[in-house]
């Protein structure tokens, strides 16, 4: 894989502002642990992964972990007994959901993507063994961490979803070293094009490596 | 002449009998083929088939008399990659088609540990996006410094031969006990105990009470055949499927057939002699009923799921993951709806990897 050195130097230039050694190293973004509304629940151990407040980026740690766990992304404040001091990243793991809801979550055939509102939080009873599963929550955190980067980056660069005008707008470092056309359309732009190829490397890097350290230095080696 | 191909797995089914103009009457013509050990179309959707008269000799399809042999699964796998080795006789590429579901990988493993060097450098693995998403620790730490692969393409059994996962899951069907005991409070215990459980199945079905009667009775005669006594409601719910899933194996091997092979013998013949189904065998089969038997394949915890062949791909990968958390699934790229950065590579035919 090779990343272009105008990409390293935008990426690193953007981290270098939250502090590269925070984020490679797994605590750029601060957990709300105050108001987590959201989790991965994992069937076979009937408990959490993680949670989190923000569903998309879980929603992408669902799909980077899928061949590791069959995650089902779920509503936590949907629960009637859901309050925000209930439950965070320090002590999920010792909740699951209402019997009456295990069935429909036991195997992960939901393709739809839907979000499943939890009706009850309650304490968990599975006797399943989970260290592997939670020894995995540094990693899942860290995974949080890349995808909030990223989206950042993603938005600042207005590299998915925004348009040519704003991306023009919003092109202001570096300007130089792209030979623009701005007759171009929006996809063939190099900037996106390189940056996304990073993005999906980045997302490869995590996708394969199960190892946490192993896969930090890949992602530093890619980026130094 | 021709035979007819019915909905073996949905046959029970009145409506769709009726959609299909299957009458019960017709009923008795699946009777009789199924002691035959003849096969049956389980696919739902798919048109009534004529096929020809070739298709029921293929392979030997019907269930093995029951005996109490002690096997285990590694041990059935084992013997089954030994046999297939005996018949991969003619020196052409041996295609294994890789889903990264744990039966091909189940293969896969057993070809590893088992072929000699020799027989490893005719495989071509055959896999997709899917099969690396689906597992990409075994493709990366097995398949990618060991073997040839290709995506899924052009070349057929014709010059190669062809072996996949089917039919995997009948070894390893419950009997539906878990949907069983998602719509009634019952659970393995209680189950066994109450047979008019087996009438509210098959009510659910669509079938009167006489047609329960027949169809109990002739699940019954049919596990007579081989000398294997049905005692339980699961035992009946298991034996249902599992005798009609291993008679139906071949029906995903008739999909890769293109409809005017059928009528040619060239085609005809290197598909009877190229395409063996690697899970049907009396091993696995002797396995499977046992395991139904004692209890031992299904304990109650979804961790269980296809344990022994998942154990059997740990003990070459060493996947804690697959091996604790893999169970029947829709995999990554199923998901996808091609909106998401999720990691996405394609396979060339040269095996070079791009990442998209």
């Amino acid at each position: 894989m090779k990343v272009s050195t105008t990409v390293k130097r935008e990426i690193s230039h953007y981290f270098d502002t939250l502090n590269t050694e925070e984020f490679i190293f797994g605590s750029a973004v601060k957990f709300n642990n105050e108001y987590c509304q959201y989790g991965l629940y994992e069937g076979i151990t009937q408990t959490f992964g993680i949670v989190h407040n923000n569903p998309l980026y879980l929603y992408y740690v669902k799909n980077i972990f899928s061949s590791r766990f069959n995650f089902e992304l779920v509503k936590l404040s949907s629960a009637w007994n859901f309050n925000k001091d209930l439950i965070d990243n320090s002590c999920y793991a010792e909740w699951s959901i209402n019997s009456d809801e295990l069935s429909v979550l036991s195997f992960n055939f939901n393709v739809e993507h839907k979000i499943h509102n939890v009706q009850e939080l309650v304490p968990r009873t599975c006797d399943v063994d989970n260290k592997l599963l939670l020894s995995n929550l540094e990693y899942l955190m860290y995974t949080v961490n890349i995808v909030n980067v990223l989206d950042d980056l993603s938005k600042f660069k207005a590299l998915d979803n925004l348009g040519a005008n704003l991306f023009e707008h919003n092109l202001d470092i570096s300007t130089t070293d792209y030979d623009h056309k701005f007759n171009d359309t929006f996809l063939d732009l190099p900037i996106k094009d390189d940056f996304f190829h990073t993005k999906k490397f980045i997302f490869d890097i995590l996708y394969t490596e199960f190892d946490l350290n192993k896969a930090k230095q890949r992602i530093q080696d890619l980026l130094s | 002449m021709n035979k007819i191909v019915y909905f073996g797995s949905k046959f029970y089914d009145k409506q769709q009998l009726s959609s299909y103009n299957i009458d019960y009457a017709s009923l008795n013509k699946f009777r009789k083929l199924f002691n035959n050990g003849l096969l049956f179309s389980s696919g739902i959707g798919l048109p009534r088939l004529q096929i020809p008269e070739w298709y029921d000799t293929i392979f030997d399809l019907s269930v093995p008399q029951w005996q109490n042999k002690s096997i285990t699964f590694e041990e059935a796998t084992n013997n089954r990659a030994l046999e297939m080795m005996k018949y991969y006789t003619e020196d052409i590429p041996i295609l294994v088609y890789w889903s990264g579901g744990i039966d091909s990988t189940c293969v896969l493993s057993a070809i590893h540990k088992n072929f000699n060097t020799e027989f490893k450098k005719r495989i071509k693995v055959v896999l997709t996006n899917q099969s690396y998403a689906e597992n990409p620790f075994f493709f990366n730490k097995i398949i990618k410094p060991n073997y040839k692969y290709i995506t899924y393409g052009d070349e057929t059994y014709i010059n190669n031969y062809v072996v996949h996962g089917d039919p995997g899951d009948a070894l390893w069907l419950q009997g539906n006990v878990l949907d069983l005991s998602k719509t009634r409070n019952v659970t393995n215990d209680n189950i066994s105990n109450d047979p008019t459980n087996l009438y509210y199945v098959y009510k659910q079905k669509g079938l009167e009470d006489e047609e329960c009667d027949w169809y109990i009775n002739f699940l019954k005669h049919d596990a007579k055949l081989i000398d294997l006594e049905l005692t339980t409601t699961s035992d009946y719910l298991w034996w249902a499927n599992y005798s009609m899933h291993v008679t139906t194996s071949i029906k995903s091997l008739l999909h890769r057939l293109p409809t005017q092979d059928i009528k040619n013998k060239n085609f005809v013949d290197a598909f009877k002699n190229h395409c063996l189904p690697w899970f049907i065998g009396n091993d696995y089969q002797i396995w499977s009923i046992n395991s139904q038997i004692n209890g031992k394949k299904y304990n109650g915890n979804i961790r269980d799921y296809k344990m022994p062949a998942k154990q059997y791909i740990y003990d070459l990968d060493k996947n804690r993951y697959y091996r604790d958390y893999k169970t029947k699934c829709i995999s990554i790229t199923n998901n996808l709806k091609g909106d998401l950065d999720s990691p996405n590579i394609i396979i060339k035919q040269n095996c070079s990897i791009l990442h998209n």
